[in-house]
């Protein structure tokens, strides 16, 4: 249940053109997500803002913006109590479309990289299971749930679309392909992460593990596939 | 001052000017595409809050990194040349080495020394997340502890760099 509040926030939002920004006052509710400012902004202020969002439930990875900076889900984040001021931003490292529109092909141009899907291995027997308890589902299991939405991508720091490298995101995604034992385009993928544009790109900025909002630890799988590849993979 | 001597405070002058211009281009393309979060009023409060802000250590972190590497860099090419005049020029490596005597000149060095101290300690973190495998929580402790040696031993050599000027 929302509820109308007196209290006003502050919202500077980015607008395309280069250097230009808007600032709008905006009534609060409580509680209130990012989403329900930018929505309340639209449909009160300026209907011409640009943002995009769909499934509002932290799945769809669609709604991804940078709040004061901060990559966040906006449908996600809620707006604290006492806050009276926001910057909203598009994601960093990403073209920008259009206000808080960025165009992502550069992040899955990344992604395809990596070759993120699983390719069987012949000869298993249907359904091919890893089980609940085993050492291999203990690696793949905190790193599955990504659901491609920028973030990691943008609080990185190293990755950008002006630059090579694969990004938290493809090689978190990779790390669990190597790791499963169904897969067999393991060494070909640790090839590509261990490349020069690959995982020594990564400097620890641990910005992806902060910011991922499904709480994923794609600067874990950094560390793990650097030492795959003086150990070899896990099999 | 000799000719050696002005040759080198300019050269000395050109070193920081780089020094700087790299800081603001390092800062410029942070501010654009770093992904960080912004150094506003409401930063202190939001660290203060929350574990995932506090990441943010680890990021600047890299840039002082960065920039520090870049410092030591920029003056190790100037060092070389200084040092190297002693093979064919001792007269002029006696007057430029009068130069590090100077006040303003151990300033420099006292700030050489605290970019060497962080670099060399930083460098060490960076090493040791991979070896040991640490998350962002441990590796921000072990950043404190690197900056931590860093303002102390900066400081101890800074104490002897400057006694001369004060005894």
């Amino acid at each position: 249940m929302t509820e109308p509040s007196s209290k006003k926030i502050r919202v500077t939002v980015s607008r395309s053109d280069p250097g230009t920004e808007r600032t709008f006052l905006v009534e609060r509710i409580e509680p209130m997500m990012v989403l329900d400012l930018l929505i309340a902004i639209q449909r009160e202020h300026d209907p011409s803002i640009g943002f995009r969002y769909s499934c509002r439930v932290a799945m769809c990875g669609t709604c991804t913006l940078r709040m004061d900076g901060r990559a966040i889900l906006a449908c996600q984040t809620p707006l604290e109590p006492d806050r009276d001021k926001v910057r909203l931003d598009p994601l960093a490292g990403l073209p920008v479309v259009r206000d808080l529109v960025v165009d992502m092909k550069p992040f899955f141009e990344e992604w395809a990289r990596v070759k993120p899907y699983l390719e069987p291995v012949e000869g298993l027997d249907e359904p091919a299971r890893i089980r609940p308890d085993s050492p291999e589902r203990q690696i793949i299991d905190p790193s599955l749930d990504c659901i491609t939405c920028g973030a990691c991508y943008s609080s990185c720091g190293i990755a950008d679309h002006k630059r090579d490298f694969l990004g938290p995101a493809a090689l978190n995604r990779a790390m669990l392909l190597i790791a499963d034992s169904r897969d067999a385009a393991g060494a070909e993928r640790l090839d590509a992460v261990t490349a020069s544009d690959g995982v020594d790109r990564c400097h620890y900025i641990y910005g992806c593990s902060a910011v991922c909002p499904k709480g994923l630890d794609p600067a874990a799988a950094i560390r793990r596939l650097r030492r795959w590849r003086l150990e070899g993979r896990p099999r | 001052m000799t000719l050696a001597q002005a040759l080198f405070v300019v050269a000395l002058a050109g070193v920081l000017v780089a020094v700087v211009g790299f800081g603001f281009v390092m800062v410029s393309a942070a501010a654009r595409s770093g992904g960080g979060s912004y150094l506003s009023t409401g930063l202190l409060r939001r660290l203060q809050r929350s574990p995932e802000e506090r990441a943010e250590f680890n990021r600047w972190a890299f840039y002082a990194h960065r920039f520090t590497g870049f410092a030591v860099f920029a003056f190790l090419c100037l060092h070389i040349v200084d040092i190297s005049l002693y093979t064919f020029a001792p007269g002029a490596f006696d007057e430029v080495h009068v130069l590090y005597g100077w006040t303003s000149m151990r300033i420099f060095e006292c700030g050489l020394l605290f970019a060497i101290l962080f670099h060399t300690f930083n460098g060490l973190r960076i090493l040791a997340i991979d070896f040991a495998d640490l998350g962002s929580r441990a590796s921000r402790g072990l950043l404190t502890g690197a900056v931590v040696l860093t303002v102390l031993l900066g400081l101890g050599g800074s104490a002897v760099i400057m006694a001369p000027v004060f005894a």
